[in-house]
């Protein structure tokens, strides 16, 4: 839900609320989680809104592996 | 670009159930008849503002977002009689599909993530638990990224 609202805000070039939303999920960690998933990662500091697509496009590779959301991401680039 | 694919039909039963009146209405009928572990209206949020993004309704798709908590915990819940088919199949063995890498999870230079991405080992893991249990499994989280307010 969290890249939802990040891809969203980006799309409609919010840039500033499309990268915390993206950070949200970037720097979360585990124990925060409900399900114990979380990147614990520096927060990313895209810039454009290309950049910040990109990240999400990763993020949701990443946080959705093997969930079957792949190919409709892919067509979205 | 956007609404790339419309998708009316899968968000047309999922608006009807969340209508106002309806969300508190499912029978218990119903309920005793499908497994536990998922929160019903939490995830006809999680399943809208999914389908909302992909045709491309950003502003349904945010609203529906925000509707969807992130500490509700949907799951499928599996049994040592009903393992976890594709952790099965596609994790515990890696004999039948797998990511090329678990480091990379398969993905290409540019895509691939951190090495110290603390989500790597959740979706890797080939632990015996994960057969059985939802909840260190990477599998049955395939469903219930769907069902649940994930990402």
């Amino acid at each position: 839900m969290t890249l939802i609202k990040a891809e969203v805000y980006a799309r409609q070039n919010d840039l500033v609320n499309a990268l915390t939303e993206l950070n949200n999920v970037v720097t979360k960690q585990p124990a925060s989680d409900p399900y114990g998933v979380g990147a614990g990662l520096p927060p990313s500091v895209a810039a454009t809104q290309d950049d910040i697509l990109n990240e999400v496009y990763k993020n949701r590779c990443i946080e959705l592996y093997m969930s079957g959301f792949k190919l409709e991401d892919m067509e979205k680039i | 670009m956007t609404g790339h694919r419309v998708l009316p039909r899968p968000l047309q039963p999922l608006t009807m159930r969340l209508q106002p009146s309806t969300p508190n209405a499912i029978s218990g009928a119903f309920i005793t008849n499908i497994p536990g572990g998922i929160d019903i209206p939490n995830a006809l949020h999680a399943l809208k503002a999914r389908f909302s993004l992909f045709a491309g309704d950003f502003a349904q798709a945010l609203s529906e977002a925000t509707a969807s908590s992130l500490t509700v915990k949907s799951t499928f819940n599996f049994t040592t009689v009903n393992l976890n088919l594709i952790f099965e199949t596609a994790t515990s063995t890696n004999n039948v599909t797998a990511a090329i890498d678990n480091t990379t999870l398969g993905l290409p230079a540019g895509l691939q993530p951190d090495p110290a991405d603390k989500r790597l080992p959740f979706y890797t893991t080939t632990t015996y638990n994960s057969k059985i249990l939802g909840i260190c499994s990477c599998i049955y989280y395939t469903m219930a990224h769907l069902l649940a307010g994930r990402k």
